[in-house]
């Protein structure tokens, strides 16, 4: 059982950051703006965060959708997720209304709602508890980890 | 046994990191994005004009333009 709710996790955590991941990679401009909005870092450290972030972002998900390290991505994804979590409630605390820009260009076309506010924050704390209980519960289905190691 | 999980654990995280890494450098060398990006971090000339090939200017790079 906790097994099949694992697989079940990581393919709903999977797809999700496999999507924000493409949609920040496909607009860097956007992701740019939205970073300098937030007024937490520097200039220097922007550009690095640009390029480097998506395709985390990118790999993390698609590792936990092939079942491939997928404790090693849940980790990571648990931490992530705490720190955007913690980026958001610094906009909220200062009384700031922008946009999160966790899912760019999906956000429009998909009509999600992608502001950074209480429900972003609940939003990422439920990711890092997702993404816990994959680190935790060491059994999953069908992952390519667990094909290889038969092999 | 916990020290020896924690201990493959983070050789798997370092992993991760570094096939994103790779990545990254791979898309920044391939993309016009990414070079531009990469020449304001090394604080060259980041004129999208040297970055991009003229005929190549795309929305993106302008908008780029716009930022830098």
């Amino acid at each position: 059982m906790a097994a099949a709710f694992s697989l079940l996790f990581r393919i709903l955590l999977g797809l999700i950051f496999l999507f924000a991941g493409i949609a920040k990679i496909s607009d860097p401009v956007r992701f740019i703006f939205t970073l300098r909005e937030f007024d937490l870092f520097s200039e220097a450290v922007i550009p690095f965060m640009v390029l480097y972030l998506p395709w985390l972002e990118f790999i993390l998900g698609l590792f936990l959708i092939l079942g491939l390290l997928y404790r090693a991505s849940a980790f990571l994804l648990a931490c992530l997720n705490t720190m955007f979590a913690i980026a958001i409630l610094t906009v909220v605390v200062r009384g700031m209304e922008i946009d999160c820009g966790c899912f760019g260009m999906f956000a429009d076309v998909l009509k999600i709602p992608d502001s950074a506010d209480i429900k972003a924050i609940i939003r990422n704390v439920i990711f890092i508890g997702i993404s816990v209980y994959i680190f935790i519960v060491k059994k999953t289905l069908f992952s390519l980890e667990n094909y290889l190691k038969k092999v | 046994m916990f020290l020896l999980e924690m201990k493959k654990v983070a050789i798997e995280i370092l992993l991760v990191l570094i096939i994103s890494l790779l990545l990254t450098v791979v898309y920044t060398v391939v993309s016009h994005e990414g070079m531009i990006i990469m020449k304001r971090i090394f604080k060259k000339n980041a004129s999208v004009e040297r970055a991009v090939h003229i005929s190549e200017v795309d929305v993106s790079a302008i908008k780029m333009q716009e930022y830098f």
